[in-house]
């Protein structure tokens, strides 16, 4: 029975087998098929089989797809109010009330907010606040936005189509007729899914879910939430709103909570979409991906200690919660207990997280609490691990770090310039090396390094400050004062920059 | 006392036996493909996952005494006697497709239904309302739920693809451990002196008994091939690779190689004459004909070079017909041609006539078969006549220049054999050019002193002129083994004019960078505007556009004119 055998490999998430094998039903000329209950019946079941194989394939969960583009980012009409008040927005960073870490402790992003222990889809570009200033920010290969996020990582899924199917698509979606399908509900779930998640194809699915819901009279939560995906995906986020709420309404899920969530984030109403959350909670106590939910607001908000309460909290559910022992690990860590980080990191590894980040993060966990014969051991495996030129470029920049803490200059100056080979763009290299240049007694060529460090990254205070040191010992006071204001943008709070320019300041009204 | 079994057939049909004679067959409405089917003794029913995504859940009673809802030629008679169709006793929209169901009742109050879907798990209340449900980050693959430890609480036992098995408590995770394969079932059984034991069975037909151990599966990172270090051999190494280090950062910038090393050789030939017939291609300049003139560049390789790649670069007004050429991977001691023209584009009279050709290629090495980028580079001269030709001298001019020599005066039939006609004789001490661009120039030779002229009606247009003389000058006397020769000019040099010219390029400066400051400010406005457009046609109540479409149009007109 071939059609059984196709449902088990599904079953089995043999999902190419079980394809192949719907395709050859699908291939038999209808004499041969053995009328079931009816005629065609096994086919539209083989049909709606390959579908969800299809799909299955490349699913990726929605809610963890996030990426927002420059046009997005600008074009953005539902900004509620232009300067929010402090603490009920995520688009002014160092809003947190206290208990944040201060950008000497802890690095921050572009976007000046400090950096999370899980690299998330989100987390890693901040919101520019023009087009112009959006364009003219430095592209380094990890910060690389893309224009519209239609040209994003959704490009990804939408190719999958030619890549498994040489001669064609499997369903061709311009001759497809909606309204038949919409009409079988029993077809169209299976159809839109694979519309949605493996052609990509956004508007014809919200036109499928439109006519479906119609003629579900409205009364299927599920046919809410899709259509609520679809307005997300084309940035109609109000709408999407209110079909998510309508979804609530009717049925409880954890889908539709988390969904309804993220456009509300989107919209940048993290408060609402704490409460949000809350409400969740108090339908699904425990539920680890609504706690965890919370707690990366809480984190993205800057409120650290609120984020590892929660963090805790999810660990308590699940003790396996790898994001949440990353974080929880990291803040320890920038909390200056690398002792406690590393036993976080420990964890990980016994858990079989086996990559080029974690033993890194170990090594340098290692080096802070003075554990040195485990230090270059883990990064030699972190190296060992590396799988592109930019880990490679973490590891050798971490190591240069070491030698700095040894005191080998020499073996100090070759690791960072090692990390320079492997990413041309890492601007924490370039400063360094230029402190080291300037230990040297090379003045010009710590200064053009310390120019490329600031350009680069110029959220970053420490390559300005290290100008305005340079040119003040040399007694270019007008480009030290200049460059003692940048750092001070970038780091309202440091008191050698500020000390700095009230020297100056002195030295400029003695003048 | 008796034994009724229910089978599920692929297309949908729900046959029961009574011991082992058949009672009775249903179809399920809406079916499409075999879901799981669980059966409630609580309720007496029949609860399964249907294609819609929906938990349903029949009565048995009504099971029985339904007629099949695709059997609509039931004739009246049948309808009568046989009852209603089959009607669903409840449905739970889950969204998602059902992996397995399982039906428990651990203390005599409630029975739960559980439900484990592909990407959550639900349980649900015997009316099919949703108890608790827990998202899965992972994608399960069987589940039993096995016993109640605590009062009102429900212990549960998931298997995943990713050969973990995890011990829940409602929703709590109380345990994960590893298993060897992916199971495909999983449950709990009592043997005679063992009780509690995890039974599993995979993909390929292997059963496992299993304990929840306490020995923790740690992960074992596999070790770094860790050789007995010979601490001789590295001291000796590590002083051979610090003399090398040391050596590499003695020499800071990387200098070029000298022109002997080169693997490349770039030729670059300027034909003598001009093309006979132009290759100027849109070219902006009113005059006539624009001339055009071929320049041949041939690569030579004495090495392997992969993905050679020639650039050709001239000054714009100048332009080529073809400035990328890519080749393929040359053999050691070829060579390639390319033939390609210069003309002048732009109706200005370029500041020099010079071109430059660029290859730049990859030699593979034998620990980097990768390649080494290198560059290879030649310069070549363009002739005048490129951007001007001979015509009348005129004696007046606005601009003059006076170049002293201290050689005597060479005839220009000697020096500019292109631009005198022979016919006129070695008199001529005077010559005229008239550029494409439209002005003239005028070179003039003394008789009697060691002088030449040069003068123009604008100051730019002396430039070329006087290059080409001076060059032409010293080639002339290299010729002749002439080693002192020296051109000096002792007049004021007409600075005030120069001035001038200066202040009229930084002011267009200023201006254009106004226009841009103007351009930035319309964009930052024709944003704006299309902004609120937007709100407005996204609203589903259609207000006026309040002549935002014209305020838009107006604004796009001002850009494009910017």
């Amino acid at each position: 029975e071939p059609l059984f055998q196709a449902w088990s490999y599904f079953r089995r998430r043999k999902f190419r087998e079980c394809a192949d094998v719907c395709s050859q039903l699908l291939e038999r000329p209808p004499s041969e098929q053995v009328a079931g209950a009816g005629p065609g019946r096994e086919v539209e079941a083989a049909w709606s089989l390959k579908t969800r194989a299809l799909t299955e394939m490349v699913y990726v969960d929605e809610i963890d797809m996030d990426q927002e583009g420059i046009a997005e980012m600008i074009l953005d009409e539902n900004a509620v109010a232009q300067v929010a008040r402090p603490g009920t927005s995520l688009k002014l960073p160092g809003t947190g009330q206290g208990g944040g870490p201060s950008p000497a402790v802890r690095p921050v992003t572009q976007s000046g907010r400090p950096i999370t222990g899980f690299v998330r889809p989100s987390t890693q570009g901040g919101r520019p606040s023009t087009m112009e200033q959006a364009i003219r920010t430095p592209r380094t290969a990890l910060t690389a936005r893309p224009i519209t996020s239609a040209s994003g990582g959704y490009i990804r899924p939408g190719t999958a189509s030619m890549l498994t199917n040489p001669d064609g698509p499997f369903i061709n979606l311009s001759r497809l007729n909606l309204t038949k399908y919409a009409q079988k509900p029993k077809l169209a779930k299976a159809l839109f899914e694979y519309i949605f998640h493996h052609e990509n194809d956004i508007k014809n699915a919200l036109d499928l879910a439109a006519l479906a819901t119609e003629h579900a009279q409205f009364k299927d939560w599920w046919w809410k939430v899709q259509i609520g995906k679809c307005y997300y995906r084309l940035g109609l986020y109000r709408e999407a709103e209110k079909q998510f709420k309508s979804a609530l309404k009717q049925q409880d899920m954890v889908d539709t909570f988390l969904y309804l969530a993220k456009v509300y984030l989107r919209l940048d109403q993290p408060v609402t979409a704490l409460n949000l959350f809350k409400q969740g909670l108090e339908r699904f106590p425990g539920e680890v991906t609504l706690i965890c939910g919370i707690a990366r607001i809480y984190e993205e908000m800057n409120n650290i200690s609120s984020a590892a309460e929660y963090y805790k909290d999810v660990l308590k559910q699940d003790n396996t919660h790898v994001e949440a022992i990353a974080c929880i690990g990291s803040n320890h860590f920038y909390s200056d207990q690398p002792e406690i980080a590393l036993r976080f990191y420990r964890r990980l590894l016994q858990m079989g997280v086996y990559n080029c980040q974690l033993f890194n993060n170990l090594g340098l966990c290692c080096f802070y609490a003075q554990q040195y014969d485990m230090t270059l051991s883990s990064f030699e495996r972190a190296l060992f691990l590396a799988e592109n030129e930019e880990e490679t470029a973490d590891v050798w920049y971490n190591l240069g770090h070491v030698a700095v803490g040894i005191g080998d200059l020499n073996l100090a100056y070759q690791c960072f310039k090692l990390t320079l080979v492997n990413n041309n763009d890492y601007a924490e290299a370039y400063n360094n090396l230029a402190v080291l240049e300037m230990r040297k007694g090379h003045t010009e060529q710590a200064r053009a390094l310390l120019q490329t460090a600031s350009s680069l990254a110029p959220h970053m205070y420490e390559p300005h400050f290290n100008i305005a040191i340079l040119s003040e010992k040399v007694g270019d006071l007008q480009r030290s004062y200049t460059a003692a204001q940048k750092s001070e943008e970038a780091f309202p709070g440091h008191v050698d920059t500020q000390q700095l320019l009230k020297q100056l300041k002195e030295h400029f009204a003695m003048l | 006392g008796r034994d009724l079994i229910c089978i599920q057939s692929m297309d949908g049909m729900l046959m029961l036996f009574e011991q082992e004679s058949y009672a009775f067959g249903r179809f399920l409405p809406g079916f499409l493909l075999p879901g799981p089917l669980a059966y409630s003794s609580r309720t007496d029913s029949f609860i399964t996952v249907s294609s819609c995504q929906q938990v349903e859940s029949y009565k048995y009673q009504v099971l029985a005494f339904a007629t099949d809802a695709d059997e609509r030629q039931d004739t009246e008679q049948q309808k009568l006697s046989s009852g209603k169709r089959l009607v669903v006793d409840w449905i739970l929209n889950i969204g998602e497709q059902a992996l397995d169901i399982c039906i428990v009742s651990f203390n005599q109050g409630a029975s739960s239904v559980f439900v484990l879907g592909e990407r959550n798990f639900f349980c649900l209340k015997d009316n099919g309302q949703i108890r608790f449900m827990k998202k899965l980050d992972y994608s399960p693959s069987c589940f039993i739920p096995y016993c109640s430890v605590q009062e009102g609480t429900v212990n549960t036992l998931i298997a995943n693809h990713s050969k973990i098995l995890n011990v829940y408590q409602d929703v709590t995770l109380k345990w994960a451990t590893q298993l060897p394969c992916i199971p495909v079932s999983v449950k709990v059984a009592n043997f005679q002196d063992l009780k509690g034991v995890i039974v599993t069975l995979s993909d390929d037909g292997h059963l496992q008994c299993s304990y929840l151990g306490t020995d923790p599966s740690l992960f074992q990172a596999p070790k770094v091939d860790s050789r007995e270090i010979n601490y001789e051999e590295m001291n000796a190494e590590m002083k051979e690779l610090q003399k090398i280090i040391r050596e590499a950062t003695k020499t800071q910038d990387i200098l070029p190689e000298s022109e002997k090393q080169r693997d490349i050789t770039v030729i670059a030939e300027v034909s003598a004459d001009l093309d006979k017939e132009s290759q100027a291609i849109d070219s902006e300049v009113k005059a006539g004909a624009v001339p055009s003139v071929t320049v041949k560049i041939t690569i030579q390789s004495r090495v392997t070079a992969q993905k050679p790649s020639l650039a050709v670069c001239v000054q714009a007004p100048l332009a080529v017909t073809c400035d990328q050429f890519v080749f393929d991977d040359l053999e050691p001691d070829s060579s390639e041609t390319v033939v390609l023209s210069v003309f002048l584009k732009e109706n200005c009279s370029p500041p020099e006539l010079e071109g430059t050709c660029m290859v730049s290629y990859n030699t593979p090495t034998e620990l980097n078969p990768e390649g080494i980028p290198r560059v290879s580079q030649c310069s070549f001269s363009l002739p005048l006549k490129l951007v001007c030709f001979p015509a009348q001298p005129s004696k007046a001019a606005n601009h003059k220049l006076t170049i002293d020599t201290n050689k005597p005066p060479i005839s220009f039939v000697t020096i500019f054999p292109d631009f005198v006609d022979p016919s006129e004789g070695d008199q001529a001490n005077a010559l005229g050019f008239q550029f494409l661009t439209g002005s003239k120039a005028t070179l003039l030779a003394s008789k009697t002193s060691q002088r030449y002229r040069i003068q123009s009606d604008q100051l730019e247009d002396l430039w070329l002129v006087t290059k080409e003389l001076i060059y032409r000058l010293e080639e002339h006397f290299k010729k002749q083994n002439c080693k002192d020769f020296a051109c000096t000019f002792s007049g004021s040099i007409p600075l005030q004019e120069y001035f001038e010219l200066i202040d009229r390029h930084f002011e267009l400066r200023l201006n254009a960078e106004k226009y841009q400051e103007l351009l930035s400010e319309r964009a930052v406005q024709f944003r704006a505007i299309e902004r609120r457009l937007l709100t407005r046609f996204k609203d589903k109540t259609p207000a006026p556009l309040q002549h935002l479409d014209t305020l838009l149009e107006g604004t796009f007109r001002e850009v494009s004119a910017v």
